[in-house]
């Protein structure tokens, strides 16, 4: 077994949940390792501090009044004013909203054609150094939409953008509460998160306080 | 709690009976709430969060297709808004003035002497997970607080098994490195 074969495993053997075989060989590894020998008892270690770990309950109570705090948040938002929909309104709603729905979607279509100079996000891209970023557009939407054109779009700002950070947790909380599995908005995900994990948190906070800026439209 | 009884309840929600969506709320409320606080140790914050968890869920179930489960979906979106929310407040640290937090307020004068260290012990190892990169952290804390299989942790996170026990591996490593450095 190699270093990076048994150093996951480590973990299990701390738990006791490798079995026999697993567990002679990677004590075999480790009889001839330093290294991963001292990785070994510093799991060790660090589950045992973990389990004397005492965590800070909640207020008494804190469960009982949860859901009606939740319900009142709910009342707040659905009713910020008194307001009766007609009944004949609220038969139409579905066609209304389907039709609306499909004016909008035929609108972001064209919308989303490859422009040089359609950028919801250029403001934020130009403030970026380097001539290659100030090309780039992207936008939650050509990420919903999953379109090619937003697909190649997305590819070069994650190469190229470490920025969106925020843009993306949204289309993923969107993709997922939506149920909507698209392929090439997952691709620019994980590549994003890629790009996002080789980046310091200043770098990450001063990033995110341009988009701040800018994106609340978006 | 079976898949069918969750789908039985979203069905009857999506149908307009209120009282699902309730149940539904209990049922998890624990669950994420602990999720949530500890990814962000403040429990005022934390309350927020979860509220907020709710109340997207309650806009969002009346879409749901129940292609995954109720659990790992209220999970993952209880994941995400703490991300999102731990993001916010590391943009208010970076340019605020104040960076003393609760804790470093957090009063021991009237505790007794193990009770101290068992409090500082435990800032600590709060510290050590808020330090860890996020995907680290999600998956440390899924895996090792709420004991998950990597298979439903692979749902949430959308990452291999294989891949998730690395992050395993390192954030412990990482918790372990940090905590031999700061602890006396």
């Amino acid at each position: 077994m190699k270093c990076h074969d048994v150093e996951y495993l480590l973990v299990e053997l701390a738990d006791g949940t490798l079995d026999a075989k697993q567990k002679a060989s990677v004590e075999e590894h480790l009889a001839a390792c330093e290294q991963c020998a001292m990785d070994a008892i510093l799991i060790r270690e660090t589950f045992a501090v973990l389990r004397t770990d005492v965590e800070e309950l909640p207020p008494n109570h804190y469960f009982t009044t949860l859901l009606p705090k939740i319900r009142t948040r709910l009342e707040k938002k659905e009713h910020p004013w008194t307001f009766t929909i007609p009944v004949w309104l609220e038969k139409l709603a579905a066609p209304l909203t389907v039709g609306a729905m499909a004016m909008i979607l035929v609108g972001l279509f064209r919308a989303f054609e490859p422009s040089a100079e359609y950028s919801p996000l250029k403001s934020i891209v130009e403030q970026v150094p380097g001539d290659e970023m100030a090309s780039l557009v992207v936008t939650p939407a050509e990420m919903l939409t999953g379109s090619q054109y937003g697909y190649q779009a997305n590819e070069r700002v994650l190469e190229a953008l470490p920025n969106a950070n925020t843009l993306v947790e949204s289309m993923k909380n969107e993709l997922f509460e939506r149920e909507m599995p698209m392929p090439q908005a997952e691709v620019g995900v994980q590549s994003v998160e890629r790009t996002l994990d080789g980046l310091d948190d200043e770098t990450v906070s001063q990033i995110l306080d341009r988009l701040n800026e800018h994106t609340t439209t978006l | 709690m079976t898949h069918d009884d969750e789908l039985d309840l979203v069905e009857r929600f999506q149908a307009g009976d209120e009282q699902a969506f309730n149940t539904l709320t209990l049922r998890y409320q624990e669950k994420i709430y602990w999720v949530v606080r500890r990814m962000i140790p403040d429990h005022d914050e934390a309350d927020d969060v979860v509220q907020d968890v709710f109340i997207r869920a309650y806009h969002s179930l009346k879409s749901f297709k129940g292609e995954s489960s109720v659990y790992t979906w209220l999970y993952r979106i209880a994941v995400n808004l703490s991300l999102n929310e731990i993001r916010r407040r590391k943009i208010r640290k970076t340019f605020s003035l104040d960076e003393n937090t609760t804790e470093q307020h957090r009063s021991y004068e009237d505790s007794p002497v193990e009770e101290i260290e068992k409090q500082e012990q435990a800032a600590l190892i709060r510290q050590a997970i808020d330090r860890l990169p996020e995907k680290q952290k999600k998956v440390f804390i899924l895996r090792y607080y709420e004991e998950m299989p990597y298979e439903e942790i692979a749902k949430i996170v959308r990452t291999s098994v294989g891949g998730l026990k690395a992050n395993y591996f390192h954030a412990v490593k990482k918790i372990g490195e940090f905590l031999k450095h700061e602890m006396p």
